[in-house]
């Protein structure tokens, strides 16, 4: 009797314990605690750091920057957790509620994230260190509302990547066009739109294998042809408004600039050839006179090649005079979970200095955040002459942020798709503005 | 007056032992299932009716996602359409392969194992591998292109034209078929000879056989073969995800792949979660039919 009914009760006990643990499992995560001071404490923490650069060139300089650290600032240690599959994995990591102390995330992912993102104004106030891009500030400028709070610095940049121009000099002088630097506008020695299509159809005529432009990804990206529209006055988004803002004069025309190029002219690559054809040749990149060079390791490979080729400043618009072109951005944020911020600030501070910035710099995996980098002669350097030179510190003085929005990045999927029906000449320029300016209104809204 | 006696429960170790034997036999399975599966499942049922980003509450929408899914969502109908267009592409023409590949090493010539193993290599190859290697056949210099030249053809940019992307697809899809083949191989090889036999014996031709015995025969597998693959191709991801991305334009944005970038790329998991619903009743819809349909050409020996 005794047995059955201390058996029947373990039985009872045993089912509660596992059925409160059940729904204890699906409690959300511990609710990320609020900063509450703005100085370093003085006994010693330790700092989980979720970053991608976890192997190859970008591990080696990544424990260099962490074991100067670690000598430096014995107070503060800092547990590394390398993140392969940085895309897909980041986003996994932040809804599982494993934020660490530090993250990195690329300019689209912050705006989803922006919650994970601690304020770090009083940081940069505590520590006299100015905002990004501001007077007596040795970053590089930052969208003016990163992370999308407006008022609030909530990243710190890490590493930049801008879209270049290249030529392939020995294509132009066998076409016997100017070199982009040739063309002389009221004394100013830079090139517009006509300019460039005079140069590419020119060299396309020049043989059936070699192209024009290969500049065009066709779509929206980082070497696409809207930049050619934002150069001449327009804008990706509606920021302010957060809506639709292509179907404008100066956007509209940008584009029907670069869509007659494919069209009407046949000298740059549609949307589809860029990706098929374009490699297929089997000389690919450089079968182009002009072409994208879309990351840095693309320059470094110029400096390589055995063609004679130069990275030029972007194309301007006749109208303004003005280059645009977009750049992506990696940020490191202090998220909201961070039990001490003030000392995640002070390292990823520490990571965007010049000492560290020009060794990423120099080792060719992505353009610095640190301005003075910029100047830097051993950096200008490897930047390949004169030309390059101008084209690089042009591209940094006129890249464009994407818009710091939430739902920005489910706009990006779509305009490529239906901006993709023009650059295949199937719809027109103007018809297809409205389209796209619905679909903005409506995405954002969806996201707002 | 006598209170009416409690009779204890006939709750013995003996009688419960064997149960709580079965239990714990099954326990690893069943904490997996239920963790794994059954709460997912629910899950993504709530999550459909609600807006939810990753990070921050789960807020109800109600029916939201169910009207822009089923309304205003033009993306919806494409990627719909490319996915049955992809089910009619591959489906029938992939279960005729299979059986007519099946017969071939079904005979008895020389070195019919090295055959065998030939075509059911390529479905030993993960999914991924096997589209990267697609990829490449199908380049504009690829070999396939290079093979047309020979004969004076210029092949098309396959996976970059909107006219040949999703066929292109479908083409990988049949010369991997291996996996149906072998087991309509195991059913021909499982077909009575007795039966043809009696075909002989009323005068039939190899037709009659094939007509009367073999297909009759191997129709379980057959339908069971059809069955699986629908379900399998209605999920394709891995090659549009690997080969085209979607492309071009929309081409071959099969329904797995939008539902996938509206979870990981967007961030929307109520949406997708609604999506990922709507993808389960429709194969659910597509099975009932099948079996419906299954009563008129599939034979089963012990039925009349």
């Amino acid at each position: 009797m005794t047995s059955k009914s201390s058996r029947r009760s373990f039985l009872k006990v045993s089912g509660s314990v596992v059925a409160g643990a059940a729904v204890a499992g699906c409690v959300a995560p511990v609710a990320p605690t609020t900063m509450d001071s703005a100085g370093p404490t003085s006994e010693r923490v330790a700092l989980r750091f979720l970053n991608k650069w976890g192997s190859g060139v970008r591990r080696e300089l990544m424990n260099g920057f962490l074991d100067t650290w670690a000598e430096e600032n014995p107070e503060i240690g800092i547990i590394f957790e390398p993140v392969a599959d940085f895309d897909r994995r980041m986003p996994i990591l932040v809804a599982a509620g494993e934020w660490g102390d530090i993250m990195l995330f690329f300019d689209l992912q912050l705006s989803a994230f922006h919650e994970v993102a601690a304020d770090l104004t009083p940081y940069f106030e505590a520590s006299g260190t100015p905002f990004p891009g501001k007077e007596g500030s040795e970053l590089i400028r930052i969208p003016d509302h990163v992370g999308y709070e407006p008022g609030k610095v909530k990243a710190v940049p890490f590493q930049l990547n801008i879209v270049m121009t290249g030529i392939n000099k020995d294509l132009f002088r066998e076409a016997g066009v100017p070199m982009p630097w040739e063309h002389d506008h009221n004394g100013d020695k830079w090139w517009d739109w006509h300019d460039y299509r005079e140069a590419a159809c020119a060299i396309n005529d020049l043989g059936e294998d070699i192209i024009g432009s290969n500049f065009s990804v066709g779509n929206i990206e980082q070497d696409g042809l809207v930049n050619w529209s934002v150069a001449n006055g327009g804008q990706l988004i509606d920021v302010e408004n957060k809506k639709g803002s292509w179907n404008t004069p100066e956007f509209i025309e940008g584009q029907q600039f670069a869509v007659d190029m494919i069209c009407q002219d046949g000298c740059m690559l549609n949307v589809d050839d860029y990706q098929g054809l374009g490699q297929a040749l089997g000389i690919y990149p450089w079968a182009a006179g002009v072409q994208g060079i879309a990351s840095r390791g693309s320059g470094y490979w110029v400096s390589r090649s055995e063609a004679d080729l130069t990275q030029v400043a972007w194309v301007r618009s006749p109208n303004t005079g003005q280059s645009a072109g977009l750049g992506s951005m990696h940020f490191h944020i202090v998220t909201t979970q961070s039990q001490h911020p003030a000392e995640a600030f002070e390292f990823i501070t520490y990571l965007a200095n010049f000492e560290n910035q020009k060794n990423i710099a120099l080792s060719g995996t992505a353009e610095p955040v640190n301005a003075g980098v910029w100047q830097d002669a051993d950096y200008q350097a490897t930047w390949g002459g004169p030309e390059a030179v101008e084209a690089y510190l042009d591209a940094l003085d006129n890249f464009i942020f994407t818009p710091q929005l939430p739902g920005v990045l489910e706009w990006f999927g779509e305009i490529k798709i239906l901006w993709g029906d023009v650059l295949r000449c199937g719809v027109s320029v103007e018809e297809q503005v409205v389209i796209v300016d619905q679909k903005t209104d409506e995405i954002l809204a969806a996201h707002s | 007056m006598q209170s009416p006696r409690t009779v204890a429960p006939n709750i013995s170790w003996a009688r419960l032992r064997p149960h709580i034997v079965g239990w714990a036999f099954i326990s690893p399975w069943l904490v997996s299932f239920s963790f794994l599966m059954v709460y997912p499942f629910i899950a993504s049922f709530v999550l459909s009716f609600t807006r939810y980003q990753l990070i921050g509450e789960a807020q109800f929408i109600g029916f939201e996602n169910i009207q822009r899914m089923l309304f205003e969502d033009e993306r919806v109908a494409d990627s719909l359409r490319v996915t049955f267009t992809y089910v009619l592409l591959t489906v029938p023409a992939g279960t005729a392969i299979s059986v007519l590949v099946a017969i071939l090493l079904n005979q008895a010539v020389r070195g019919i194992p090295f055959f065998r193993t030939s075509f059911y290599m390529p479905s030993v190859i993960g999914g991924v591998g096997l589209a990267l290697l697609w990829t490449t056949i199908l380049a504009k210099n690829g070999p396939v292109n290079a093979a047309l030249g020979l004969v004076g053809i210029e092949g098309p940019n396959w996976l970059f034209e909107t006219a040949w992307a999703l066929p292109s697809l479908a083409l990988k899809a049949l010369a991997t078929a291996g996996a149906a083949m072998l087991i309509i191989l195991a059913a021909l090889q499982g077909v009575p000879q007795h039966l043809y036999e009696a075909v002989e014996l009323d005068g039939g031709g190899e037709w009659a056989k094939f007509w009367h015995v073999t297909l009759p025969q191997i129709s379980p597998a057959i339908f069971y073969n059809v069955i699986v693959t629908t379900i399998g191709v209605m999920q394709s991801f891995v090659e549009a995800f690997i080969m085209t991305n979607g492309g071009p334009g929309t081409a071959t944005l099969f329904y797995g792949l939008y539902l996938y970038r509206q979870a990981f790329e967007f961030y929307r998991m109520g949406y997708a979660s609604a999506l990922a619903w709507m993808m389960f009743l429709i194969i659910l819809a597509l099975t009932i039919i099948n079996f419906r349909v299954a009563r008129y050409w599939v034979y089963y020996e012990g039925e009349e």
